[in-house]
This record gives structure tokens, sequence and C-alpha cells, in this order.
């Protein structure tokens, strides 16, 4: 065995026995992570990831196999655990960081930097019953970024406090990466893996389906979980005529090798096989449109051919309609496509829905920082300036403006 | 934070729960700060939720001992010591209280913490163990009726009293050990937790709380002296002078009884163990 590998788990197996039912819960996991690998591990819901992660945590014991780790452990399965209402913010950053197998010495060390980043202050005194859930948050997930661990195993534990804070969490959580900690982190969210991990761990019906690229992974993952309806077979869910269909919709991002990832300010191409089934004498016009639709149903934007001085109208009897987006402004998520197909002003084919797509972080402005999904749906360019007056600005507007700090919330 | 990097790594194994190991005594040292803390924070919220507890942990006991005080005045009752029966009542509730706290919440302590036992790793038995250290806080506080009783009757304190931190301990292991027992074994089953109670509640008549050993004689008495917590209250009481002599070889039994409870606690904790995380 390598001295290198912080994690070696061997032939890993955990039987759960429910009302005399067997089952295995895990079964042959063999993984071996080294110092400094960033582990993402993705699965549905009851594929066994918590399992792992309890077991590689400590919580519950394999039924079989061995695993080893080297270096010490922090397991964030939640934040603040141990934490109570009555105590004060010191006493709880004490118990917490103690409950997580730190020394006295070392809390005391740690402290004003927990407290520092906590941002709770003056209130650290206080029992934390009289905290905002946000002060709580944010004093929780100080005290577990400070532990100091070789090893750090984190369940979906980032999406704590507000914006401003979460992106505190993420670049805390980078910074530890950075600096040569092993990450392990379970999560659904693909925009987190993607951005935190380079090696995705890949776990079906208790088993390793993948291990390997993370965006590899992610994109298989996403494939099997929401399929790709290429093929309409179903014909009662389309309108339109019939003169024509489509039969097949694939999308590239700009990557040869990884066609299915799209990313924010890549370009991409989404492909559309049809086939004509009426006898047109004469076409004389082709009106092609996508309209991509987000999570939650709401319209994001269209690229209408009709609104561009292309001519389709040379379709023949099958082919591909192919549509090029230059920089995709759409900021990480999945999204549906609605797609019209128009030939000599009649609807042909309309499919509403029927493919989704995935997409991944980019860096859209090319400034290395990242579009939030909470900042809207889409991206644009723009660009700012300022122009300094020369005359004197009136006290009145001076004093209109008061500086609004992060309300404590007490 | 880099330059605490240069500690050496240990090295974890994770396996499945074979071999009985009854206590990693290393990893316990580990996690002593945890204890402190735990302690700490049970001492803190008991006396945060009321401002009055310190009163109240006294009421009980004074209540008590002032009716049955009254009681054996005004019946002529005979209880078999020579020592004022206030003191004598009042010592050995306050050590009982202690006894039946300590036990009980140690008993439920493990369902109490899930939430920490399920999402943390750390050595298990710091939570059952709180309970036994944060009580005797409240056993500290009762002490001090008592001492202003001693002085008031002029009980007499001989060199007996250097033994009252040994009884306490050995108290306090009894209450470790049947807690640890019945906090694994009503996991599986909780009919246990009632078991407990029920026993509990008997014992505070059968221990000797409120009478001497000494009304017995025969078969009975043998009974009696079976039960441990008898031992540890009369040794007690004779650790503060309120009877005559210290009973060494009917304690040494407790202590046995006390280290034997602590042994099978463990190793009913050790079957439960490998499934705590599960059962909770």
């Amino acid at each position: 065995m390598k001295a290198s590998y912080a994690v070696q788990c061997c032939d890993i197996g955990k039987k759960y026995r429910i009302e005399s039912k067997e089952f295995w819960a895990l079964r042959k996991i063999n993984i071996n992570i080294e110092e400094g690998e960033r582990v993402g591990i993705i699965g549905r819901n009851g594929a066994g990831k918590s399992t792992l992660l309890k077991i590689l945590s400590r919580l519950v014991y394999p039924t079989e196999g061995r695993a080893e780790i080297t270096g010490r452990v922090a397991s964030l399965l939640e934040v603040g655990t141990g934490f109570n209402m009555e105590l004060t913010g010191r006493d709880n950053i004490h118990l917490n960081a103690s409950i997580h197998g730190m020394e006295g010495d070392e809390i005391r060390s740690i402290f004003q930097q927990v407290v520092d980043f906590s941002g709770v202050g003056e209130f650290i005194d206080t029992p934390v019953k009289h905290y905002s859930s946000g002060m709580y948050m944010r004093l929780a997930f100080a005290v577990s970024a400070h532990l100091d661990p070789d090893i750090l195993i984190m369940d979906e534990v980032l999406a704590v406090g507000d914006l401003s804070f979460q992106k505190k969490c993420l670049s805390r959580v980078e910074g530890l990466a950075n600096s040569g900690r092993t990450i392990i982190f379970v999560s659904h969210s693909m925009g987190d893996i993607a951005r935190f991990c380079e090696r995705v761990i890949w776990i079906d019906k208790g088993r390793i389906k993948f291990d390997g690229d993370s965006l590899e992974a992610i994109s298989k993952y996403e494939e099997e979980v929401n399929p790709k309806q290429s093929v309409m077979t179903n014909d009662s869910i389309r309108k339109g005529t019939g003169n024509a269909r489509i039969v097949k919709v694939h999308h590239y991002g700009p990557l040869a090798s990884q066609p299915e990832a799209m990313r924010t300010g890549e370009s991409c191409e989404i492909e559309l096989d049809y086939i004509v089934y009426a006898d047109y004498e004469r076409v004389f016009d082709v009106f092609a449109c996508i309209i991509f639709t987000n999570d939650v149903g709401k319209r994001v934007f269209a690229v209408p051919s009709e609104v561009l001085p292309v001519d389709l109208t040379r379709i023949g009897k099958s082919g591909t309609l192919t549509c090029r987006i230059g920089r995709l402004p759409l900021v990480p998520g999945s999204y549906a496509l609605t797609i019209s197909l128009l030939i000599n002003n009649q609807l042909v084919d309309k499919l509403e829905m029927v493919s989704s797509i995935k997409v991944l972080d980019g860096d859209f402005y090319g400034t290395g920082k990242l579009p939030l999904k909470s900042m809207g749906d889409i991206c644009v360019d723009f660009d700012w300036k300022v122009e300094t007056k020369l005359t004197p600005v009136k006290n009145e507007l001076k004093q209109g403006y008061v500086d609004k700090e992060d309300g404590v919330g007490m | 934070m880099t330059e605490k990097r240069s500690k050496t790594k240990q090295t974890i194994v994770i396996e499945p729960r074979k071999s009985i190991k009854l206590l990693d005594v290393k990893e316990y040292i580990k996690y002593r700060s945890m204890l402190k803390r735990m302690v700490r924070r049970e001492i803190k919220t008991k006396f945060d939720d009321m401002k009055l507890n310190v009163l109240w942990n006294l009421v009980r006991p004074l209540s008590v001992t002032a009716v049955f005080s009254i009681f054996k005045h005004a019946s002529g009752a005979t209880t078999g010591e020579s020592a004022p029966y206030p003191i004598f009542i009042y010592s050995g509730l306050i050590i009982w209280y202690y006894f039946t706290d300590a036990t009980q919440e140690s008993a439920s302590s493990l369902r109490k913490d899930a939430g920490m036992i399920k999402k943390v790793y750390f050595p298990r038995l710091i939570i059952p163990a709180v309970p036994v250290i944060s009580n005797l806080i409240l056993l500290g506080i009762a002490f001090v009726p008592l001492l202003i009783m001693m002085m008031a009757y002029g009980v007499k304190i001989s060199w007996t009293v250097l033994l009252l931190p040994l009884v306490i301990a050995q108290c306090g292991a009894l209450s470790l050990g049947v807690g640890v027992l019945f906090a694994s074994i009503s996991l599986r089953n909780r009919d246990f937790e009632q078991l407990l109670s029920l026993m509990l509640y008997i014992g505070l008549f059968v221990s000797c709380v409120y009478f001497s050993p000494n009304l017995f004689q025969g078969p009975m008495a043998l009974l009696i002296k079976l039960n441990p917590m008898a031992a540890t209250l009369q040794s007690f009481r004779a650790c503060l002078g309120s009877t005559e002599t210290f009973p060494l070889l009917w304690w040494l039994y407790a202590v046995l009884v006390s280290a034997s409870s602590i042994l099978i606690g463990l190793v009913a904790f050790n079957s439960i163990e490998k499934e705590l995380a599960d059962r909770l």
C-alpha cells in the first residue's frame, strides 16, 4: 500500500437488515484517494452515498472489507453538531470543536479566526437562541471551516447562509483544497461538483458505476438521470401538421472530448434531424425556432431563425438543421427545449419541452469569476465605467447616502 | 495553520466490528476536552433553564426530610440509628438522588444526543459518562444544608471523612455501569427504560434511605445487605459521622458490584455499538 493515499477502501460492503430482509447498501467498494485529491461522490437518493460517507466518518461499521484513512478527518455531515441554544457563541465554538476531536489548546488557537470568519462579533457572549438563523449558521459553519483537517468529508453543507456568506464558505473550502487537503464531497448539485472536484465517483445501487474525470462522470450521470428524449415516438404530444418531423435532437458543447458538457459563455450547437414526409412542390420558406425554458418552466430566451437573414428552404427529404450559439448566456442549471419547425408558413412540427440540456459552470466574463444562479437566468455582455464630475456634489445628496451594513438581525 | 501540518499523520483503520474491544483508553484521553465541554454544557443548561434550579434541587430532599422527621417525631418510630434523624435521612436522600439522577440521565443519554451520535464520530461512552459527572455539582450544592444541620446538631467528624470521595466515586461508578447497561439494552427494547425507573423507584424504599439496616435480623438483614446502594448509603453516612463505624467489608462488596456493573455495561455497550448509529 502506498503511503501517499489518504483514503483506501478495499472491498467495503455494508449490509442492512430491515424486518428480517437483508440488503446490501454497499458492495465491493474499492477506492483509493490520493492526498490532496478532490473527489465528488454522486448518485441517486438511496444509492449508498450516505452509507459510504458514514463508514468513512466512522459512524457505522462496514459489514465487510477494510478501509484505511491517513490523517485527521473532519466529517461535516451537518454543521453545528451539538450546538446548544442556551449556550453562548463562545461556549458553542468550544463545544463543537471539541466534539470534532480538537483539544483545548488547538481550539484556543483558532478561536479568534472562527469569530472573525463568522462575523458574530460582539454577540459572541450571547446565547445562540437570540441569534438570527443566518448568524447561527454562519457561526456553525465557521467552526467547521476551521477544524484544520487533512481530509474533509462534506455532505452538501455548502448551502448555508446568505449569498455573500456562501461565497465565503466556498472560497474557504477552495482554500483548504488548494493547500493540499483531501476533499470528499457529496452533492446533488452538479455545478458544485464540477467546480470543486477533479474526480467523481458515481455510486449506483451500492456499487461504483463510474470513477474518473468529473466532467465525464457528470455528463454520463446526467444522461442517465434525465435521459434525452432524442427520438420522439409518441406523436400525441406533438403539434403541427406532421408534414415533416424532427426525429432527433443532439446538442454539443465546445469540446470534442466531452460533447455533452455545455458551459456558460462557451459555444454550443444544437442539431435537429428531420424527415420531410409531404411532397412539397415548392418550399418557399422554412423557419425553425428553439425556446429555452428553465427548471421552473419560465421561458428564458429563444433562437428563432426568422429574425436572421438565413435561407433554410433547401431542406430536401431529410437532413439536419443546426443552430449554433456563440456564447451561451445561460447560468448553470437544466433547461428544457421547445422546438418548432414551420414550412411554407405552416407549423409542421412542434415539440414542447423535449430535450433537457445541462449547462455547467463557465467563465462567461473571462475574469475567472463565475456567474451565480441567484443573479438570474442569463448573463449579458456589459461594461461599467465611472466619470468624475469636476463640480463638487451638493451637500444634501451626500447626506442622503447611508452606509448600510449587513444587519445582525437580533 | 500550515506549520502544524508537520505532525505525523495517524492512520485509522475501518473494519467490521468483530472482536470485543471494551475500552480504547487512548481515544478517550484524546477526547477529554469534549468530556469537559459536554459536562459544562450539562451544568450550564441545567442552571440556565430555571433560575431557581439550585433551590429546587434542595427543596426535594429538604421537604422529604421535613415530612419524615415529623412522622417519626409524631409516631415515635425507631430507625435503628443513634444519629439525629434529619441528618440521617437527608444524607441518605442526597446521595440516593445523585445515584438515580445520574443513572437515569445516563441511561437516556444516547437517545437524547442521538443527533450528535449520528453525525460525528467521537468515543461514544463520553455521552453516558457526562451525567455521572455533571450531577456531582448538584450533590455538592446539596451538601450545604447538610453541613449546616451537622453543625446545628453538633455531629463530630472523624478521619473516615477522608473516605467520602471514594464512596462518591463508587456511587458514580455504579450509576455509570447501570446507566450504560440500560442505555445499551433499551436501544433494542424500550421496555427496559420503564424497568429502570421502576427499579429506581423501589430502590428508594429498600436502600435504607428512610431506615437503618440495623432494624432487621437474620435472612432479611442479609437480603437488605445484598443491595449495593444500601452499602453506599451507610458508608456515605459513616464518612459524615452520622453512623458509628464505617462498614468497610460491606462497602468493598459495593465496590465489587460497581466494578462488575461497569464491566457488564461495557459488554452490553459493545454488543450495541456496531449498530448504534443505525438504531438511533
